[in-house]
């Protein structure tokens, strides 16, 4: 059943990479709809990430999966559309795998970015065609949480600041 | 507030579509949660057939999709993913196309940034200490 869901057809009529056809189609209506993105991201077509989700590997091979957080993981590299439909999925790689060694494999394999068209990625993935990444050593601007919960602020904030030498005196 | 922090606030504002689908995927199997006992050949293949499976959903099952989406947006803490993507650090100039790349970011980092203080001085706020929500779009 597992492999029915994972393998062809099912797996491909539903998870694909939009198409250079695909880009005549126009802007997502989540980016053309929201004035703070467009026109500025109408070239980007989702955006990439990679998870850790949790395994079971042969003890001999447990060290390779143990990931920077301390469990033992698969890092998993996904994109998806700002439909929130799944583009692409590279699955299996042992968890301490960075983000960036798992999308060049995927680079190298069968993630083809339309030319001209990009994803957006955070700063743990490189700067190349096909990825928009942030300006690193730039400080997150607190602004956009500000109406949000506090503890949403500090949740997503103190991974952020624990590692940067910069300090946030206004937190 | 530069033009560089702009750009990063919306660019994560933009890209939190892929943290929100975490979200949901996790939420919706809740087998990616655990650590199931099967080959490493299975184990691989678990996710990547939940993602189809969530595409299919989502294709042919509006309401649900919404129900799921409406039980994350109550609970905040589902869809954060504790990265700390800086830590990852990997040289980002030496690659084919990051020139590119980093003068079309510097391009609609520049776009932003104009467009943003013209709104700013329309309402002649460009004085006050606004936040980017402050502004209201239409």
């Amino acid at each position: 059943m597992l492999h029915i869901f994972a393998s062809p057809p099912f797996y491909t009529t539903h998870v694909y990479l939009p198409d250079d056809s695909d880009s005549d189609d126009g802007v997502p209506g989540e980016i053309r709809n929201n004035p703070k993105f467009w026109p500025y991201f109408k070239n980007a077509i989702g955006a990439i990430d990679g998870s850790h989700i949790h395994a079971h590997p042969p003890s001999s091979d447990r060290s390779s999966y143990r990931n920077r957080k301390g469990f033992v993981s698969q890092n998993c590299l996904f994109a998806c559309g700002f439909d929130l439909k799944f583009t692409y999925a590279l699955t299996g790689w042992e968890g301490s795998a960075t983000d960036a060694r798992v999308f060049e494999e995927a680079r190298s394999k069968d993630f083809i970015i339309p030319n001209g068209k990009y994803f957006l990625a955070d700063a743990g993935f490189p700067s190349c065609n096909g990825l928009l990444v942030p300006y690193r050593g730039v400080r997150y601007h607190l602004a956009e949480w500000s109406r949000a919960s506090l503890r949403y602020v500090t949740v997503i904030l103190i991974p952020y600041l624990k590692h940067s030498n910069t300090t946030h005196t206004d937190l | 507030m530069n033009k560089e922090e702009l750009f990063n606030l919306r660019h994560a504002s933009a890209r939190n579509v892929i943290e929100r689908i975490f979200g949901v995927l996790k939420r919706r199997f809740r087998i990616l949660l655990l650590s199931p006992e099967y080959t490493m050949d299975i184990q691989a293949r678990i996710p990547a057939a939940l993602c189809a499976i969530h595409n299919f959903i989502r294709t042919h099952d509006h309401d649900e999709a919404a129900q799921v989406e409406a039980e994350l947006a109550t609970d905040p803490h589902s869809n954060l993913d504790y990265e700390n993507p800086e830590q990852q650090g990997i040289p980002d100039d030496e690659l084919d196309g990051s020139r590119d790349m980093k003068e079309a970011r510097d391009h609609i980092a520049r776009h932003m940034w104009d467009d943003y203080q013209a709104i700013l001085q329309e309402r002649g706020m460009l004085d006050s200490d606004s936040d980017e929500d402050d502004i209201e779009y239409d």
